[in-house]
């Protein structure tokens, strides 16, 4: 057993990588994610913090649980014809470690109070050099830090409140290509790269739930407040290629692409979780939950540099989504559980705003995992395959790409996670 | 038991993660891949391409410029051209372009209303550089050089390429900035034009071999630096145009003077030569010219004739054609009385071609077409615009002729200047190089209606004439000052 565990941890160290429609990261916990993220009804462990705050009331004791998701993403695009030859071009292999980490404490017989930190809206996706799209996006890198101060009380028996607060801080950076002197028809000339580089004060939202918790039922509810991180006196940074076929526009281009200041916002959406648990023996449960998520508010990106001449507006016009979940556990022994998920994730983003920044499109998410626990102590791990497929911006022969860049995008993703928790 | 499970997840873990997902499917837009020749079009070239007209340039000019006419053909949404505002620039620096006064009924210009003629440029603040780049003035040398006014001594560069903006770059590089996906490319012309509106100064023609050389690399760096599509034309014969050709209406023979082949001679209002002794076997009175047998008379003359008798015998000059001085004496009374000033003064040679001219700019005109013929090799299609040119001035072409405004106001294809066409005329040139366009991709870009731009002058009222002052500002920007070659 003990080296079974141990290949598990071997091979997530060595392979990578996963996360949700538009930007949207839910696997803040081994379990849940092993579950399809469907934990809202039922609390298993701290992560509750994130997905349900009323949850805490029903955990005995000091809990801790920490772990981290390995997203190993897969992005692919060919260009339409007859504008792009048929060559399929990768983005480059990436690894990203959105971590889950919390801890509780039952306070009293009804009350319990928690922290928590997790990263829910987070992007990356980086581009080779020669990517076709790179004046559109060669890399982008959004994070957002969330830091979870939540209480829980026990109402009544079996059915509790939660919420509390959420301290939002992003960091964002975007690389692209430029091209000067672009018009109707042509990119322009390429002249170098430009990186935005962006940090944003500190935000409060908050959360606010429910949960009822019998031996074989369960239900909750949960909300999540938007937040708008602005990110004020970002670094604008350019850099012009030596080399330029026509000499003396170098001069020309650093007159213009001058390193500056820019700001920018950018908002993530309330959302809602609605979620029912089954126990259907002593064994197997079930849950099935909704999200439905008000990507709405995420319409547009305005870039605002010092030299006005430099504004950029990115339409985005993103609609409001739901994803469906899925999770099942089946107790194998006492200490040792099999889990098993499904999730149906619906894209907010629509055709137009489809782009290299983020090629987004409805998802269909199969995820395995296990949870063993030994004591106070429990190791929970699990994988997850999210599904992506194809997207195209070509609608029966017409280009819809918003920044006429045109072609198919295909995409899948790797997700391994694992937590651990410690009870005392 | 339990291991048995965990290498079960396992397992669909590892085979999840091999069966790669396939590649996208390529998607295709409903355009042909020729079409994507049309997706973004910059001229480049000279006074023709530009849309010169009039001996200048100016908005209502432009907006009939071929490359303006053929960006309407292929809908390309945003063809930008330098627009210059009214009254326009003239090709003498502080002159309008040239202008018919309906109360003289003469062609004339005027002082330009501002020093500056970068301040009459409409869209000077584009943030790129124009889709039309055609120079006026340009020749081969400045095409591949040239950056500003200062360094081509021809004010049109600091309109067109509005350095130091775009660091300094030429028209060609100017090009390459767009990336432009078709080009057309007329140059050439001022090479050997020069020649002919001076009266045949051969010194204005460049020599081949560096018309080789400078085209060669001008079609070097655009087939290097863009992946345009290029179509050429090649160069008319600049002696086949109204400056040099309208006045061969003049020539006559004369009889009465033992002259039998046909030349320049006294003429009336109506263009038509003067027989001084209609009963006899014909008095026509040749004009004074420096030069001996000229074959053609340039357009300038006309004013100067018709203000100031240059060219009309004096009685000492009769006398000298061997009339008896009585009959000379008689004859000039008869001038002045028809209103002809007989001033003795010849037709000084820069306003005449002889045939050995005419002869060496023909051919420097087919050198420079074997030169463009073997450097385009078959890849880069030409309009043969000496053809064309040639068929317009013998079976005429769409109900255009070449013949100057004054001779035939409904019909020319030709500016008030004699050198560039009108609206009618860029027109046909525009429909040439769609033509080319479709052959070579295999398209079908709609052609224009040339008749919509017919009778352009017929609404002004008759045109009778033109100043000495106008017409002759025709020539300063392609005949070169010989210091600056």
């Amino acid at each position: 057993m003990k080296k079974a565990v141990f290949t598990v941890i071997m091979l997530l160290a060595m392979v990578v990588f996963a996360f949700g429609a538009g930007f949207n990261i839910y696997e803040f916990g081994a379990r849940s994610s092993a579950m399809g993220g469907a934990t809202v009804a039922r609390a298993w462990d701290a992560s509750t913090i994130f997905f349900n705050p009323a949850g805490l009331a029903f955990l005995d004791g000091g809990q801790f649980y920490g772990g981290v998701t390995l997203i190993v993403p897969s992005a692919k695009f060919v260009g339409a014809a007859p504008i792009f030859d048929s060559r399929v071009h990768s983005a480059k292999d990436q690894v990203f470690p959105p971590p889950g980490i919390y801890l509780s404490y039952k306070l009293g017989s009804r009350f319990a109070a928690g922290v928590g930190f997790t990263t829910p809206f987070s992007l990356g996706l980086e581009w080779k050099d020669d990517f076709p799209g790179r004046g559109v996006s060669r890399d982008v890198d959004l994070k957002s830090f969330y830091i979870h101060a939540v209480g829980a009380y026990e109402l009544l028996p079996n059915l509790s409140i939660g919420g509390g607060l959420d301290f939002v801080k992003s960091t964002v950076n975007l690389k692209r290509n430029v091209f000067l002197f672009n018009s109707p028809g042509s990119p322009g000339y390429e002249v170098g790269t430009a990186e935005l580089d962006g940090t944003s004060d500190w935000k409060v939202g908050f959360s606010a739930a429910l949960q009822y918790r019998a031996d074989r039922f369960g239900f909750g509810v949960m909300y999540r407040h938007r937040i708008n991180n602005e990110f004020n006196n970002g670094d604008a940074t350019f850099q012009i290629f030596d080399n330029l076929s026509v000499p003396n526009v170098a001069a020309v281009a650093s007159s213009i692409l001058k390193n500056q200041k820019v700001s920018t916002a950018i908002t993530y959406p309330n959302y809602v979780t609605l979620g029912v648990y089954l126990g259907l023996t002593e064994k197997l449960g079930l849950e099935s939950d909704v999200n439905v998520f008000n990507w709405s508010v995420f319409d547009r990106v305005r870039l605002d540099f010092e030299d006005d001449k430099l504004d950029a507006v990115l339409n985005e016009n993103y609609h409001d989504s739901f994803t469906a979940r899925l999770g099942v556990h089946y107790n194998l022994t006492d200490q040792f559980t099999l889990l098993g998920g499904y999730i149906y994730d619906t894209t907010p983003q629509p055709i137009e705003s489809v782009s290299p920044l983020l090629p987004d499109d409805t998802r269909h998410d199969f995820s395995v995992g296990f949870s063993y626990s030994a004591g106070l102590l429990k190791v929970d791990a699990g994988y997850m395959f999210v599904s992506i497929g194809d997207r195209s911006t070509v609608e029966n022969g017409i280009g819809r790409s918003d920044v006429g860049f045109n072609g198919t995008y295909n995409s899948h993703a790797h997700l391994f996670f694992s937590s651990v928790g410690i009870s005392f | 038991m339990k291991k048995i499970l965990l290498f079960a997840i396992l397992a669909v873990g590892l085979f999840l993660y091999s069966c790669d997902v396939s590649d996208p499917n390529r998607p295709k837009l409903g355009v042909e891949f020729n079409q994507l020749v049309l997706s973004k079009y910059v001229a480049l070239g000279n006074s023709l391409t530009s849309g010169f007209q009039s001996g200048g340039l100016a908005e209502d000019f432009q907006l009939h410029s071929f490359p303006y006419y053929i960006a309407q053909q292929i809908n390309y949404p945003d063809f930008q051209q330098p627009l210059i505002a009214s009254p326009g620039l003239g090709s003498t620096p502080g002159k309008t372009p040239l202008m018919f006064d309906p109360a003289t009924g003469l062609i004339f210009s005027e002082d330009l209303p501002v020093s500056d003629p970068r301040l009459l440029l409409k869209n000077a603040l584009l943030p790129r550089p124009y889709d039309n780049l055609g120079i006026p003035g340009a020749d081969l040398n400045t095409m591949l050089r040239g950056t500003s006014a200062n360094d081509t001594g021809n004010p049109f560069y600091d309109v067109v390429l509005r350095n130091p903006n775009f660091g300094n770059t030429t028209q060609v590089q100017q090009a390459i900035l767009l990336n432009p996906t078709l080009i057309t490319l007329w140059i050439g012309n001022n090479d050997v034009l020069g020649a002919a509106l001076s009266g045949g100064d051969l010194n204005q023609i460049t020599p081949v071999d560096k018309f080789q050389e400078d085209l060669g690399a001008i079609l070097t760096e655009l087939t290097s630096k863009t992946k345009a599509f290029i179509v050429m034309a090649n160069i008319p014969y600049v002696t086949d145009i109204p400056f040099v050709n309208a006045l061969d209406v003049i020539y006559h023979t004369s009889p009465a003077l033992g002259i039998q082949v046909p030349v320049p001679v006294v003429f009336g209002a109506d263009f038509q030569p003067v027989d001084f002794d209609p009963n006899q076997q014909g008095l026509f009175i040749p004009l004074l010219t420096e030069e001996q047998a000229p074959v053609h008379v340039l357009l300038p003359a006309l004013s100067a004739y018709k203000e100031s008798g240059l060219g009309v015998p004096d009685s000492a000059a009769l006398v000298g054609m061997g009339l008896p001085p009585a009959t000379a004496s008689a004859l000039v009374q008869g001038m002045i009385a028809a209103g002809l000033t007989p001033s003795g003064i010849p037709i000084p040679a820069n306003l005449t071609l002889t045939n050995d001219e005419l002869t060496a700019i023909r051919e420097a005109v087919d050198n420079f077409n074997s030169v463009i013929a073997t450097l385009t090799g078959g890849k880069i299609p030409v309009f043969d615009a000496n053809a064309m040119l040639g068929v317009l001035n013998t079976s005429g072409l769409d109900g255009y002729t070449g013949k100057f405004v004054l001779m035939d106001p409904a019909n020319t294809a030709f500016s008030l200047d004699g050198v560039h066409p009108n609206n009618g005329g860029y027109a046909i040139i525009a429909n040439a190089f769609i033509n080319i366009i479709n052959a070579a991709l295999d398209l079908n870009v709609p052609t224009l209606d040339t008749d919509q731009f017919k009778g352009q002058y017929l609404s002004a009222g008759k045109i009778e004439g033109l100043t000495w002052q106008a017409v002759n500002q025709v020539k300063h920007l392609f005949v070169k000052e010989k210091t600056a070659r």
